[in-house]
């Protein structure tokens, strides 16, 4: 019984101390698609947090909707985003 | 300089914080006490349910109105093709798309039913509605599930239609807008989210296929 409780902390700290470290990252890393994918690894990540307080209603939706809807968004917004960029690039040179 | 007064700024944000979150006390009383009580009248046995679909059902009405206001923003701006025939080329997601969508829809049924005595309901089983209907689009399947045709239109708003509906029928039989009566309450919600489940797994749907169909429109 000993071990499982400090199993668990240890599983917790773990997990909140990734969030905290992967939410930095999303803010400061420099290119937009490591931002994109550290955002929704921190989704999932969140997930299995509501997962652990008991919420597994909060869990489902932010993994759908969190990591999953938003995350295939942000990656399409990123490709649109690269296009326009291109465009702008050949514009400049002709 | 400027980040000077930021970390100094940030570093009072959280003192403040951290003050607020300390002074809490200790045994929150909230209002599972209140909910626990009227359970009984709810007509389900999952509180997060009794609570978005019977407590509180003008709330979720809202949030219905918002989603499909939501919806009209965007297909408003955006320009989806009659018949978008759009695919990524990957021989790894039709394979897929055509095991994994079948067990999607059947786990979104499940989550809807689940959702009267454990934890799912309308908005988990909506989202994994949507979910599967992203992924075979992306697979290329040739269906069309967009607002042009006005059978999907009556679907984006079936909830909002439902839940009027109900709300007006409730005013009716119990002279108070959305208050189920404590017989028929299991129906009543059961209806709802069904109701909502289509709305929402359509709506969010729509919303990806809107940005990512005009992303390739540019080209």
């Amino acid at each position: 019984m000993e071990t499982l409780i400090i199993a668990e902390l240890l599983f917790d700290l773990l997990l909140s101390g990734s969030l905290l470290f992967l939410a930095y990252k999303t803010l400061t890393c420099k290119e937009l698609f490591q931002a994109i994918v550290f955002f929704i690894v921190f989704g999932l990540l969140l997930s299995v947090t509501w997962g652990r307080l008991g919420a597994y209603d909060v869990a489902m939706a932010e993994v759908v909707i969190g990591a999953g809807l938003t995350g295939a968004l942000l990656l399409s917004t990123f490709m649109q985003l690269n296009k326009i960029n291109n465009k702008l690039d050949e514009e400049k040179k002709q | 300089m400027t980040r000077f007064f930021v970390v100094i700024v940030v570093s009072l944000l959280f003192i403040g914080v951290s003050y607020a979150i300390l002074s809490l006390p200790q045994q929150a009383q909230g209002l599972s006490q209140a909910v626990y009580t009227e359970m009984g009248k709810s007509g389900v046995s999952n509180p997060v349910t009794a609570v978005l679909m019977n407590f509180r059902a003008y709330d979720t009405l809202l949030e219905m109105a918002v989603l499909f206001v939501a919806l009209i923003g965007v297909y408003s701006l955006s320009y989806i093709k009659k018949e978008a025939n759009l695919r990524l080329q990957s021989s790894v997601l039709q394979r897929l798309g055509g095991i994994l969508v079948p067990f999607l829809l059947l786990l979104s049924v499940y989550l809807l039913w689940v959702g009267a005595h454990a934890s799912g309901g309308a908005f988990q089983a909506g989202s994994m509605v949507s979910a599967s209907a992203i992924l075979m689009f992306l697979s290329g399947w040739k269906f069309s599930l967009f607002p042009q045709h006005t059978f999907v239109r009556l679907l984006l708003s079936l909830s909002l239609i439902v839940f009027l509906f109900i709300a007006i029928l409730t005013l009716y039989m119990s002279k108070e807008l959305l208050l189920l009566p404590v017989k028929e309450a299991s129906y009543f919600i059961f209806i709802l989210e069904a109701a909502a489940t289509v709305s929402i797994g359509i709506t969010l749907f729509n919303l990806f296929v809107a940005i990512f169909s005009q992303q390739k429109e540019k080209k």
